[in-house]
């Protein structure tokens, strides 16, 4: 289907394709901060009419005064989390910074750069803490974390064959006092094979994914691996957020990828589906549905 | 100074500014990798980008705050709101500030507390920050002390 007939056959997807980058990008993320309010009482009110002004006002999302109040806000949120904010409310904050920059100075191109910068140096980061932990190369992150946090209980017993009564035993398990001294007991139950697939294949997974998303985003953009950033970009939203509860990370990356990326009306596409795709994720909890569905646990 | 270099530095800073962005990532990341090696700051949080990547998450570090009394006996405190934000805080971050401001707000909610009387006159208030690890293959926990205070009670405690 070409870029013509697309666009005669379907009016939105000429709207979408008549984009400028930088102006979805700035859309995506009054989203962002719309959706996922940020911040205490005296900042989140101030932040979500920031917002909702943006995104309804034609022009004002080119306002230096908008992105620098924002990057005001979004930091100050940031300091007084310390040292409790998630990363990705840093990341938010130098985003909003990088809007201001290039709102204020005549080279609007920097957003781009700036982009591909942040999402890169956080890839690499983050890939390099795993790679460097003493606990996440050989799964014990995984098998531990799917056990003890109970956002993924229901994962575990979907994909790794556990039931909710284990799960308890190994939370009292991991979970113990042990400052006298070591347990005296093994692991409270033998585990499934699926468990250990489970949890070995999300640790290859994120391993080389987030590795791949970094040199991808650091390399130049016309070698053949930076011409891969924005497929590499969407696929680790479109797995990592199928299971990790946390959108608003992921809005912002998409957010991020849609002002740097090669402005094809297919790859726009994709971003758009993959925002859309995480709100889904994240309020259908489709684990717990399945789990019941199949009468597991 | 010539007009030449007037513009050349009217050029230099916006160029620097452009790449604001990226420069407060990499201090950010730099002030992260210093508190985790220096103060035990866990490592999914300080804008390191580092979540998801170990099992030293705050939630899996517990805090035992005890008061040691004049008879030798010791308590054990617990912490509600308003001031468990301090603990988690101080939990994620343990610095010797950190701590302090963990015993400050241990004192006030023992003064705030009217059920609370001790047998005998409290001396210190010990703070212990504790992780459990796991072996690979078994996942057998050990634990491991990340930071010890002992901090004397006021003077005016209690009046």
């Amino acid at each position: 289907m070409t870029s013509a007939t697309s666009g005669t056959r379907y009016p939105w997807l000429r709207e979408v394709e008549a984009w400028r980058s930088d102006e979805l990008a700035a859309r995506l993320t009054f989203l962002t901060l719309l959706f996922s309010p940020i911040g205490d009482w005296y900042i989140t009110p101030i932040v979500m009419l920031l917002s909702g002004a943006g995104l309804i006002m034609r022009d004002l999302w080119r306002s230096p005064w908008l992105w620098t109040a924002l990057a005001l806000l979004t930091g100050i949120r940031a300091f007084v989390d310390w040292p409790l904010a998630d990363n990705h409310a840093y990341l938010l904050a130098y985003w909003c910074v990088a809007f201001a920059v290039a709102t204020w100075m005549p080279q609007r191109e920097s957003l781009a750069g700036n982009a591909r910068l942040l999402i890169g140096f956080t890839f690499a980061f983050a890939a390099w803490q795993k790679w460097t932990a003493s606990d996440y190369p050989n799964d014990v992150f995984f098998l531990t974390t799917f056990l003890v946090d109970d956002r993924f209980e229901d994962l575990a017993v979907l994909f790794g064959g556990l039931t909710y009564e284990q799960i308890e035993m190994a939370r009292e398990y991991l979970e113990g006092d042990y400052r006298s001294g070591a347990p005296t007991s093994a692991f409270p139950f033998e585990m499934p094979l699926a468990f250990s697939l489970l949890a070995r294949l999300s640790t290859v997974w994120n391993l080389i994914e987030q590795t791949l998303v970094a040199i991808a985003f650091l390399a130049p953009t016309t070698s053949f691996v930076g011409r891969l950033r924005d497929p590499l970009l969407l696929v680790f939203c479109l797995t990592i957020y199928a299971v990790a509860p946390v959108p608003s990370f992921g809005w912002l990356l998409i957010a991020m990828g849609v002002a740097q990326a090669v402005k094809t009306p297919a790859i726009r596409l994709w971003y758009l589906a993959a925002f859309g795709l995480l709100a889904i994720y994240y309020e259908v909890p489709w684990t717990t549905l399945l789990v019941e569905a199949f009468g597991l646990g | 100074m010539s007009t030449g270099e007037k513009v050349n530095r009217r050029r230099w800073w916006p160029a620097a500014i452009t790449w604001l962005p990226v420069v407060l990532l990499l201090i950010g990341v730099a002030n992260h990798l210093w508190l985790v090696k220096r103060h035990q700051l866990s490592p999914w949080l300080g804008a390191g980008f580092g979540m998801f990547s170990t099992t030293d998450v705050g939630s899996t570090r517990q805090v035992y705050l005890t008061t040691v009394l004049a008879d030798g006996s010791e308590h054990w405190v617990e912490l509600d709101e308003p001031y468990r934000d301090t603990l988690l805080r101080a939990r994620a971050l343990p610095t010797g500030d950190w701590l302090a401001r963990l015993s400050e707000a241990t004192f006030q909610a023992l003064e705030d507390d009217a059920s609370v009387t001790f047998p005998a006159k409290p001396l210190t208030l010990r703070i212990e920050i504790w992780r459990n690890s796991y072996a690979p293959e078994t996942l057998r926990p050990t634990a491991e002390r990340l930071a010890r205070g002992i901090v004397p009670f006021p003077d005016d405690f209690g009046n």
